[in-house]
């Protein structure tokens, strides 16, 4: 049975890495780039040393003038790829590296490529040694210098060219490893996506690609040795995923997400860069959710003016150890940098309920969603926030910090917090390390206790925010993940809306603004009625801007806050449909997702309380 | 004459490879032999592997030693980029 048939036969399978780059890509595995050839291990002739010496020599001056080629493509000096390259030139230019290789040839007698792999293996030896793992990872360069070396010294370079002359399909690339070097040279040469068994976020080689904008994954564990050259494939960076040999249906779900960006590209894009507001003049701010600060290139891309929520887990989730202060800082300072002149509001850990963290040991519990979560959990293990609450401070020199306390449910648990934040100031002002005094702070409000004290937690922070998912679970007691009841989540039940109004009005009898984060802030048949409450920021995944842009745009203040009162009055979530599917039919039809209307509409149809179908633009553009 | 000076890595991400550059450069022109020890290890200032092998974290301290004709102008420009972080932060 040939190969080809083979594979036609199997059956289609997920593999799964580290997000790099968002995109969706179809196609088919280009090529397995980055392989080392196999070293022949050779013992010269009696006196062959000196010429086998040159022939190494000759190899880096080849591989020198290689790269030198590849980054030359970049004119700025400044730009990152380019320092990637140079700091290769620097390691092939090395010359402990180079002389310890003529060293093996000379005294061994074996030929340069076995030399090579020889010196290669003493420096790993050394490398593997170092506890820092920002810079045991730097041996991963050293490692793609030499297999550019040996590629050269086998005369097997030039298989890259490869890749652009095969067959119409989209060209998906994958390997072992590829160089920063690789990745420039393949995208000028039309690779439209890449997957890569090792890598990781701070690799240079992830840097590149981002940097290049090719959607990408990295850290595949098992890829190579279960995709090979001419498989289909679908690279899904937004999950990131690899589906090798997809099926019919996840092959139409890949093409659909495609149009509908297809789509916005042509109709949206134009509305990132207008102004949110209203047609007689209200103003609103619309910001990013975001997770890490490479993020920040797409918030600011879709027209967002500031991150509304930035989740700090991830540094957490990425080892088993937890990061140190050190690393956290390079983090948010970066983050703030990125957003800068915008405000970030970065949300302090909020582990426990269903993200269990390994660092932070959290039992498992009989019931989560009540238990020791979030604030709760971060006050117990004091240690852990101090340390996230000491790197945000020294990074908020860099740009427009606010923090964003999670789960507050009593004022009790915000004075404690603010204790521990005066502690930390104070510690930092001791050490000499600058902060700025002008942090804001605000009150994540999730709890519908937090809902009925707004008034009292008004007067002692900066902001409110308003998270809906949670706020949405605790008032209506509904568990999302349970599908018995799940179709009673409902967000435009009632009393959700008159939780979010009383916040309002609290944080506004206060002085202070008051935003939504959750999903609610990017669906479109919520979006007016949170308006009309008087709603002050909205944050959302950057690719839902435009789409609420544009509806806030289509809509006046004064009928929305018409639509909120009358809304507010009545006694179902089936009758706030009907009144909102009319007004937006009105009102701004064309603002608004057909699906949304006929969403809308059909709860006249549908027995009351029937489950609710949610049109998320978040989740339907990936 | 062999002269001893202690440092601290003061910089964020550590003597990684840039900062390793820039050390490097620093002393290239002078006709000095320098090593810099961290522990048990030790590597030729003129390497820029051999530097980044130390694997030396912010707030390591490392012992340079340096001797030749121009020991103490070699000292002198280390401890200028020691001083300012390599230029990083």
């Amino acid at each position: 049975m040939s190969e080809l048939v083979k594979r036609r036969g199997r059956s289609s399978e997920t593999l799964y890495g580290v997000k790099i780059f968002p995109g969706i890509v179809i196609g088919q595995v280009g090529l397995v780039g980055g392989r080392v050839p196999r070293v022949e291990h050779i013992y010269l002739p009696e006196g062959a040393a000196a010429n086998e010496m040159d022939r190494f020599r000759t190899a880096i001056r080849e591989t020198e003038n290689q790269l030198q080629r590849i980054r030359s493509q970049f004119a700025d000096s400044a730009n990152e790829c380019a320092a990637i390259i140079e700091s290769h030139l620097i390691l092939l230019g090395d010359v402990m590296f180079q002389e310890r290789t003529l060293n093996i040839i000379d005294r061994q007698e074996i030929n340069a490529e076995w030399a090579l792999e020889l010196s290669l293996a003493q420096v790993k030896e050394i490398f593997q040694a170092i506890e820092d793992p920002f810079l045991r990872e730097r041996f991963l360069d050293l490692e793609q210098v030499a297999a550019r070396l040996q590629r050269i010294l086998a005369g097997a370079e030039e298989n890259i060219a490869a890749v652009a002359d095969q067959d119409q399909e989209e060209k998906i690339i994958i390997g072992r490893d590829l160089a920063p070097e690789d990745i420039v040279r393949l995208a000028a040469r039309g690779m439209a996506g890449l997957a890569v068994e090792l890598g990781s976020q701070t690799s240079h080689s992830a840097i590149v690609a981002r940097n290049l904008g090719i959607p990408a994954i990295m850290a595949v564990a098992g890829l190579t040795a279960r995709v090979g050259a001419g498989d289909a494939v679908i690279l899904d960076g937004y999950q990131g995923r690899l589906i090798v040999n997809p099926t019919e249906d996840q092959l139409q779900q890949a093409r659909d997400q495609l149009e509908r960006a297809r789509q916005y590209d042509e109709k949206l894009a134009v509305f990132s860069h207008l102004a949110p507001e209203t047609k007689d003049g209200r103003s609103v701010v619309i910001t990013a959710n975001a997770e890490m600060p490479e993020e920040c290139t797409a918030a600011l891309q879709y027209g967002a003016t500031g991150i509304g929520l930035f989740r700090s887990e991830y540094s957490y989730m990425i080892s088993r150890k937890l990061p140190t202060e050190d690393e956290l800082f390079v983090t948010y300072r970066n983050l703030l940098q990125n957003m800068a002149p915008f405000p970030v509001t970065v949300r302090t850990i909020d582990a426990g309920g269903d993200k269990v963290l390994k660092g932070l040991g959290a039992q498992r519990e009989k019931n989560p969603a009540l238990g020791l979560r979030a604030i709760r959990l971060a006050l117990l293990h004091e240690d852990v926030l101090r340390t996230q609450l000491r790197a945000l401070f020294r990074a908020s020199v860099c740009g427009r910090l606010r923090l964003l306390w999670p789960m507050i449910s009593s004022p009790q648990e915000l004075e404690r917090i603010d204790q521990v934040c005066r502690e930390v100031k104070g510690d930092l002002l001791e050490a000499g390390i600058a902060y700025n005094e002008e942090v804001e702070t605000g009150v994540m409000i999730e709890v519908p206790g937090a809902v009925t004290m707004a008034d009292v937690m008004a007067g002692e922070v900066d902001f409110f925010s308003i998270g809906t998912n949670d706020l949405i679970q605790y008032t209506l007691a509904v568990d999302r993940g349970n599908p018995a009841v799940a179709h009673l989540y409902d967000p435009l039940n009632p009393s959700v809306l008159r939780m979010i109004k009383q916040v309002a009005d609290s944080g506004h009898a206060g002085g202070i603004e008051v935003g939504i984060c959750g999903e609610m802030a990017a669906d479109l048949a919520c979006i007016p009625i949170l308006l009309g409450l008087g709603v002050d920021e909205f944050s959302m995944t950057p690719l839902a801007i435009p789409y609420v842009k544009r509806l806030v745009r289509a809509c006046a203040a004064e009928d929305l806050e018409e639509l909120a009162a009358h809304v507010l009055s009545l006694p179902s979530s089936r009758e706030v449909q009907h009144v909102l599917g009319a007004f937006l039919e009105r009102n701004c039809c064309q603002a608004v997702d057909a699906a949304v209307l006929d969403r809308l509409r059909s709860v006249d149809a549908m027995p009351a309380e029937s489950g609710r179908q949610k049109v998320d633009v978040s989740r339907a553009m990936g | 004459m062999e002269m001893v000076q202690e440092f601290v890595v003061g910089n964020q991400n550590g003597l990684h490879c840039r900062a390793a550059v820039v050390l490097a450069e620093a002393v290239r022109r002078y006709d000095a032999r320098i090593f810099i020890r961290s522990g048990d290890s030790v590597a030729n200032a003129n390497s820029i592997l051999d530097i980044m092998a130390l694997g030396c974290s912010r707030g390591t301290t490392v012992r340079v030693s340096v001797s030749g004709p121009q020991a103490s102008e070699a000292l002198a420009a280390l401890a200028r980029v020691f001083a300012g972080n390599f230029g990083e932060d």
